[in-house]
């Protein structure tokens, strides 16, 4: 057991989801994903899986601290992810969801390049299928728009991979360090991570997509592929000087835009954008408490995030309504969900006694210890953010507020448990912080809970609830849409792909024209009179003027061998 | 009543800061009351920040996109 990759567990259990009694499903799939836990556990350090592949050796599975402790955290989701989705109606949004999950496991403890792009790009194609089950027809357009960016990310980073390969560097996985700023390869698969990462202006497939899969869907969708790039980064770009300022814009980038939002799934998708930026930067600033902050709040941020789009889902399921402008007074009629949701929501806040308390000071901490005050202040002001629309805006236009004499489903408590597990969870790391930083893979000493930490947090928590107290009719008005990056591709995309194929028709239409024309001088003198009869009599067939296949068919054979025999010459 | 807790808590924390060893790299940090006041001008800003670029630029009708949006 102790050298079986856990990510080939999670791919077995997702065959499981094929099965029809629904009882059986049900323990299969959660025995799949405990086993899938037990077998991160108990992985060995020295455990390897590799495969020699004709000169190359692929590492499917190397394990050393960092891999392990997000390996960790991503099969303890999975099982109260499956937990919260066993009476999803769609059986393939679990099969997706598992594979999705295996996908980010394999990432995590991926040896080379080579698996660690395989797996990237499944983990693309597994949460696409997730975002799809929502069964909308805006989840199917959210998802065209997600593939489109993640096939973009992903060619990014495969092109990146390519040029470093060929530069000579070995294929098996090692930080880019410093050193390489100046290279290509570096930019390239830096910016294919940046578009997982969600770094603006990157990152608007995320609240595009995140809220239109189903209520289970979103759980998986919040939990994998941000925090599997913020691996990435960590262990290839940590101490990146640009990755220090794209973390602090992308926290408050999230903060603000959630302040706007009206959706309570979409807001919540923009605290993913700024809770990722605290992770960002904490791998920018590369010393060893900013790194260990930066994975403990993506350990942290992983529990809290999934409790939050547990309980906002849970709100969906039973009422229907999504707009926090439809809601309201639901902390009566769902008590339950209400205190789990402020669990979550204090956990974001980074609340004492609570565990965003405990990571992510660590990222400020570390900010201050390396004399960036900026920085520092400017991730404070992303948590009072954090606060004001996770902790006040949302619960109080959701749960407070006046009854609107609400006709509730009920909720399954298989959901109930699995919100239950996750805020105990996040109880419990939050009040013995020992236990993750023990798992840390960089050395560093940090103690949360000092008097003035203490006292200096509820003050800062103190102020935004009275700022929010002094401004909230601010925060209500009327349903809207915020226009985000993704105006360029929503908007601009269909009338620019239209003008294009418009254009190249004429052109081609053009190009026929004349040589139709030159045809004339190279044909039979004595057909001509027959031709130009048939015209008149209106017997010319019109598909004769259209473009014909073969032309560009020759032209993409011409360019081709143009290129091969110039990489012939030049190589 | 409710609002009187609420502001003693708060004075209450004030008057924590004098009683706690703290040790402050930026100078402001020493200031009394600086994250109370640092959090709330901080949602003031923030709110009207969000606000101005919504109403401003950024928001659209819920159909701006077409039919998929709605």
């Amino acid at each position: 057991m102790n050298g079986l990759h856990p990510a080939l567990l999670l791919f077995l259990t997702a065959l499981l989801a094929a099965c029809p009694r629904p009882r059986l499903r049900q323990v299969g799939l959660l025995a799949g994903t405990l086993l899938a836990l037990l077998a991160v556990l108990r992985l060995a350090g020295d455990a390897r899986w590799s495969l020699a592949l004709s000169g190359y050796t692929v590492e499917l599975l190397r394990v050393d601290a960092l891999s392990r402790v997000f390996g960790l955290i991503f099969a303890l989701i999975t099982v109260l992810g499956i937990l919260y989705a066993l009476h999803a109606p769609r059986r393939g949004e679990q099969a997706a969801a598992l594979v999705y999950a295996g996908a980010a496991l394999g990432v995590v403890f991926a040896g080379d390049w080579l698996s660690l792009f395989v797996f990237w790009e499944l983990m693309a194609v597994a949460s696409l299928f997730v975002v799809w089950c929502g069964g909308t027809p805006r989840s199917r357009a959210a998802g065209f728009r997600y593939l489109l960016v993640h096939a973009a990310g992903g060619s990014l980073l495969l092109c990146g991979i390519l040029l470093h390969l060929a530069a000579g560097h070995p294929l098996a996985l090692e930080a880019l360090g410093r050193a390489g700023e100046t290279e290509a390869a570096f930019w390239l698969i830096l910016l294919g991570v940046a578009v997982n990462a969600a770094v603006p202006p990157l990152h608007a497939w995320l609240p595009d997509a995140y809220p239109e899969a189903s209520v289970s869907g979103s759980v998986f969708l919040s939990a994998f592929t941000t925090k599997a790039a913020v691996y990435v980064l960590a262990r290839l770009f940590a101490g990146a000087e640009v990755l220090v300022w794209a973390g602090t814009v992308m926290a408050l980038y999230g903060v603000v835009f959630a302040l706007l939002e009206k959706d309570m799934r979409r807001l919540l998708a923009y605290h993913i954008v700024s809770q990722v930026g605290y992770m960002v930067t904490g791998v920018g600033l590369g010393t060893a408490l900013a790194l260990s902050g930066a994975v403990a709040h993506a350990f942290c941020h992983i529990l809290y995030k999934a409790l939050l789009f547990m309980a906002t889902g849970a709100v969906l399921y039973a009422t229907g309504r999504r707009r926090l402008t439809e809601l309201g007074g639901l902390g009566r009629h769902l008590p339950l969900v209400a205190l789990l949701y402020l669990v979550g929501a204090l956990s974001i806040s980074g609340a004492p006694l609570f565990n965003g308390f405990i990571s992510k000071s660590m990222v400020i901490a570390a900010a201050t210890e390396a004399h960036r005050p900026l920085v520092s202040l400017l991730l404070e002001l992303a948590s009072v953010g954090t606060f004001l629309s996770v902790g006040l805006k949302l619960p109080y236009l959701a749960f407070a507020g006046p009854d609107r004499s609400w006709q509730l489903r009920p909720v399954p408590a298989s959901m109930l448990l699995a919100m239950g597990a996750a805020a105990l969870l996040c109880l419990a790391l939050g009040l013995f912080p020992g236990w993750l930083y023990a798992r840390l893979p960089f050395a560093a000493s940090y103690h949360p809970y000092s008097a003035a930490h203490v006292v200096s947090t509820l003050q800062l928590l103190g102020g935004t609830a009275l700022g929010f107290w002094l401004c909230r009719a601010k925060l209500h008005g009327t349903p809207a849409i915020t226009l985000d990056t993704d105006w360029w591709y929503r908007k601009l995309l269909p009338p620019a792909s239209r003008w294009l194929i418009a254009t190249a028709r004429q052109a081609g239409e053009a190009w026929q024209r004349c040589g139709e024309a030159l045809l004339a001088w190279g044909q039979n003198p004595a057909l001509v009179g027959e031709r130009l009869r048939r015209w008149q009599q209106g017997a010319a067939k019109t598909d004769q003027a259209r473009l014909s296949l073969g032309l560009p068919v020759l032209w993409v054979v011409l360019v081709f061998a143009g290129v091969a025999l110039y990489t012939a010459i030049a190589g | 009543m409710r609002r009187w807790l609420v502001f003693s808590f708060l004075a209450a924390l004030v008057a924590a800061e004098r009683f706690v060893h703290a040790h402050h790299p930026f100078w402001w940090q020493a200031l009394p009351a600086f994250a109370l006041v640092y959090g709330l001008a901080g949602s003031v800003v923030l709110i009207y920040t969000a606000a101005g670029l919504g109403h401003g630029w950024l928001q659209r009708r819920e159909d701006y996109y077409g039919d998929d949006a709605s």
